[in-house]
C-alpha cells in the first residue's frame, strides 16, 4: 500500500514540506485543479486568488485501479485517522497493510 | 468594612468554557468515536455555563458577601461568545463545503491523472500502480489523500 498526498500545492512547497517535516511518501501538486475536479472535489470559493481549493477526500484505489473504499467529509475539520483507514486495508484483505 | 469574598465559580466557569474548544480539537478529535459526535461538548458547556452562572446569581443576590458582578458578567458574555462561535464552527463553517455531484464511487475506475511530484517530474494513477515503478515492491493499492493545507 502506498500513501500519495495530493493537494493545490506546488512542488517546491511540497519538497519544503517533506524536508521540515521528514516524510517519505509521495506528494503530487495539483495547482491547475485537474485531478481534483475529475474527483468532484472543486470547492471553487476556497484558495488563493479564487483559484478554488480541495475538498478534503480520502480514496483507496486498489491495484486494478478501481476505487475499493471512500471517504468524502462532511466537516472540514474532520479527516479520517490512520487507524480507520489500516482498519478498512486490513478488512477488505488488500494484503499487506504495509505502508511504503 | 466588611471584606466580600472572591467569587471562584465565575472564574472556574470561564475557564471550563475556554477550555472545552481546546478539548475537542486537541483531544477529541483524535478518537472517532468522539470525533463524530461533537455534541459531546454541549454537557461541558453547560457544566461551565452553570457554574458560571451559580458565581453570577450570588454575586447579584448577596453584592455585600461575593464579588465579581462585575467581572462575572463580563466573563459570562465571553463564555456565551465561546460557545456560540465554537458551534458555529463546528456545525456550520466547517460544514459549508460543495455539494456532491459525480466523484468516482466504490466499485468504479479511478479517473487517472498526471500530477507533478515533488521532483517536478509527472506522476500518473497508473505509475503509483505499477509494481515495477514502484521500487521493487509489490504494490496491492494506494491510498489518495486529497488535502487542503498543511496547517
Amino acid at each position: 500500500m502506498s500513501v500519495v498526498a495530493i493537494s493545490v500545492f506546488p512542488p517546491e512547497t511540497n519538497r519544503e514540506l517533506c524536508r521540515e517535516q521528514g516524510y517519505t511518501f509521495t506528494f503530487l501538486s495539483d495547482q491547475k485543479t485537474e485531478a481534483i475536479r475529475r474527483y468532484d472535489l472543486l470547492d471553487a470559493d476556497g484558495g488563493q486568488e479564487g483559484d478554488g481549493i480541495v475538498r478534503p477526500a480520502e480514496f483507496l484505489v486498489d491495484a486494478t485501479g478501481t476505487v475499493r473504499w471512500a471517504n468524502l467529509t462532511k466537516s472540514l475539520i474532520v479527516r479520517t485517522r490512520p487507524s480507520e483507514i489500516l482498519k478498512v486495508i486490513n478488512d477488505l484483505n488488500l494484503g499487506s497493510t504495509k505502508i511504503h | 468594612m466588611l471584606k466580600r469574598r472572591w467569587n471562584a465559580p465565575v472564574w472556574l466557569g470561564c475557564l471550563v468554557v475556554l477550555a472545552t474548544p481546546f478539548l475537542y480539537l486537541s483531544l477529541f478529535l483524535r478518537f472517532p468515536a468522539l470525533r463524530d459526535r461533537p455534541w459531546l461538548t454541549f454537557p461541558i458547556f453547560g457544566v461551565g455555563l452553570a457554574v458560571m452562572a451559580f458565581g453570577n446569581l450570588r454575586a447579584y443576590l448577596d453584592p455585600w458577601s461575593y464579588r465579581g458582578r462585575r467581572f462575572g458578567t463580563a466573563l459570562g458574555v465571553i463564555s456565551v461568545v465561546v460557545f456560540v462561535c465554537f458551534d458555529a464552527g463546528i456545525f456550520y463553517f466547517a460544514r459549508s463545503l460543495p455539494p456532491l455531484r459525480g466523484g468516482p464511487k466504490v466499485g468504479e475506475k479511478a479517473p487517472d491523472f498526471a500530477l507533478q511530484g515533488t521532483d517536478g517530474r509527472l506522476v500518473t494513477l497508473a505509475d503509483l500502480l505499477d509494481s515495477g515503478k514502484t521500487g521493487g515492491s509489490e504494490v496491492n493499492g494506494t491510498v489518495l489523500i486529497f488535502y487542503r493545507g498543511d496547517w
